[in-house]
């Protein structure tokens, strides 16, 4: 009798010694991961601190041969003058802007109204539309560019000016994909009954509609103007003449010509500038860029 | 008698949807149709001419171009082509592995913290640089693996007693130069897709499995991994195509070798900055776009993607039907 109470307490005693173990281990597990990850972090940071650093030396400071700076010895602005100096930039920031808020308001309401048309009204043929275009995903844009640079060149008032970036590609095959799936989580019953009262097809599609797509409305803008402010190819093939560069495009003036340090210290800053909307964006919208990969990622 | 009502129905009542549909998307759908469905016609016409830059210059049939890819061991093969394509799918492999590796890892480490905020900060750091431009991305890997005593990785190697070195400039450190950064960093939009799923998988099956193993990492072989599918299908497309898509770093690093050239970066070359290239860039002597050539070398990269696309889908199963080209 005694031997088994013996025997249960032992028990318990070895049982309560693995579970403080464990903990321990899950304490040191967590812990391990979590360094791991801020490394990381630290790590994807890095080039980024080191455009930031270079980007605030004055352009008379001459680096130290072999040191790595982490912080910068003397913080000045005067790069991020002198890029607005730089003859084209500030032209080309204002074509960056234009490009990037006209091209994501027209490819929106393009796209949206394809998607509520194919994916709310019953209409012959509209499987066949929708499969071609959806098969067009498939074709990637280095197919295209041959063609649609000559078509752009025969039509001349698109050619060589920021129309021709903006509007070849105002048909968005993904933002219309994206808002035809979205179209399935809205009842029918409210259209119906919104017909009954009178109402249109254009008031249905803006007043009923639209904002009950707001969140998806929101993913398109997002996604629609990281992509087109980070644009690159397609305008470099397009845009001849200098006035019309985009402001990626106007980096390439950043480079050196008469190879000093100069040129490398406003390079940064320029670096710092084409990035800082799109990461201002980021910080600000945060929960939907997100949400966003979530929903174009996963439906 | 509902037969003769039918065909009394006037045109406009029986059609009002169809009406409806192209009034509002008509003008769009004609859009598409010129910019995709014409365009892609007119390259597959193109690849079969000897197109320069003279659009109205009469074109003749011509399989000069094909000729140039197959024939091999004849004076018309273009061993650039197929190099530069090598180059590009190397990328691929090496961006495809690594970046699906470190997301997935990185995705489930995630995951495993408690703290909400923690984790959003985290993520929130992790996920930006793939919003960085390919502009400012190829800025980057110039700045860290640039020649003489100004680059990081020179600095480094010096800090260890090493020489400076051309690390881009000589043609065979250059590609590995280039894919160091993308190899290490270009994790994120691959991890942010992996989380999102992981998040999906409902936590009544981890708890259930913690009666069966004490294991932190079997559930992830045996609950997450399977019910993630959709998304490692996704990942892997979108690496796919983004890998033989490449073009920026080749371009745009700073002093970078030419023996670098990825296909794609071949294709624009031959089609809009034929200075870029050697002999390859010239036409009877002279420096001309060769449109036709472009559009045929782009008609293979076109195969290329989509026959690996359809092998992957192939390897993972059924599922892969439900995931978007995105």
């Amino acid at each position: 009798m005694s031997q088994q109470v013996n025997i249960l307490q032992l028990s318990e005693v070895d049982f309560n010694k693995r579970t403080r173990n464990r903990k321990i281990l899950r304490t040191v597990f967590a812990l391990t991961i979590f360094s791991f990850l801020i490394i990381l972090a630290f790590f994807q940071f890095f080039p980024f601190l080191l455009e930031l650093v270079t980007s605030f030396h004055g352009q008379g400071y001459i680096r130290e041969y072999g040191i790595l700076y982490f912080w910068p010895r003397q913080i000045t602005f005067q790069n991020y003058i002198d890029v607005f100096r730089v003859a084209g930039i500030p032209r080309a920031f204002l074509n960056s802007v234009i490009h990037t808020f006209a091209f994501t308001t027209i490819s929106l309401i393009i796209a949206f109204i394809f998607g509520y048309v194919l994916g709310k009204i019953k209409f012959r043929g509209r499987n066949i539309i929708f499969f071609a275009i959806l098969s067009t995903l498939m074709v990637p844009g280095e197919v295209l560019m041959v063609p649609n640079f000559i078509l752009l060149r025969q039509t001349v008032i698109f050619y060589d000016n920021i129309l021709g970036i903006i509007l070849p590609g105002a048909v968005n095959v993904f933002g219309i994909f994206l808002f035809k799936q979205f179209m399935n989580t809205i009842p029918n019953e409210l259209l119906e009954s919104a017909e009954i009262d009178g109402a249109g097809e254009l008031t249905k599609i803006f007043r009923i509609v639209f904002p009950m797509c707001m969140p998806i409305i929101v993913t398109y803008i997002i996604i629609t103007f990281t992509a087109s402010w980070n644009e690159y190819l397609w305008p470099m093939i397009v845009l001849r003449n200098p006035d019309w560069h985009t402001l990626q495009l106007a980096m390439n003036d950043l480079y050196p010509r008469f190879g000093g340090h100069v040129d490398e210290y406003i390079r940064s800053a320029g670096m710092i500038l084409i990035s800082l909307p799109i990461i201002l964006l980021f910080v600000t919208l945060q929960k939907y860029f997100l949400q966003s990969v979530n929903v174009s990622g996963m439906k | 008698m509902t037969e003769a009502i039918k065909r009394k129905k006037p045109f406009r009542k029986k059609y009002k949807n169809e009406i409806k549909a192209f009034l509002l998307i008509g003008l769009p759908l004609l859009w598409w149709g010129v910019f995709f469905v014409f365009a892609l016609v007119r390259a597959i016409y193109f690849s079969f001419t000897d197109l320069t830059f003279d659009v109205n210059a009469n074109l003749s049939f011509s399989l000069e171009s094909y000729r140039r890819i197959f024939a091999f061991g004849t004076e018309y093969f273009d061993s650039l082509f197929w190099r530069s394509l090598g180059i590009s799918l190397i990328w691929t492999g090496v961006m495809l592995v690594a970046n699906n590796f470190m997301g997935m890892l990185v995705a489930w480490m995630l995951t495993t913290i408690k703290s909400h905020r923690a984790r959003r900060m985290i993520l929130g750091f992790l996920f930006w640089p793939s919003l960085i431009s390919a502009v400012a991305s190829a800025h980057i890997i110039s700045m860290v693996f640039s020649s003489g005593s100004s680059g990081l990785f020179n600095r480094i190697v010096m800090l260890f007693g090493g020489y400076p070195q051309d690390w881009l400039g000589n043609p065979n450190t250059a590609l590995i130069a280039l894919m160091v950064v993308p190899f290490l960093l270009g994790f994120s939009g691959r991890m942010i897709i992996y989380y999102a799923a992981m998040l999906g998988v409902p936590e009544t099956y981890y708890e259930a499995a913690k009666f069966d193993t004490s294991s932190k990492v079997r559930p992830f072989f045996h609950i997450t991994l399977p019910l993630i599918k959709n998304a490692i299908v996704l990942n892997l497309v979108l690496s796919l195509i983004e890998g033989v898509r490449i073009l920026a770093p080749m371009q745009l690093v700073d002093g970078v070798a030419d023996e670098t050239m990825s296909v794609v970066l071949y294709i624009f070359n031959l089609a809009f900055y034929p200075q870029a290239l050697g002999s390859e860039g010239l036409v009877d002597g002279r420096r001309l776009n060769q449109f036709g050539r472009a559009s045929a070398y782009a008609m293979i990269v076109f195969v290329v993607i989509l026959v690996l696309t359809l092998i992957q889908f192939k390897l993972t199963g059924k599922e892969a039907e439900n995931v978007s080209a995105g």
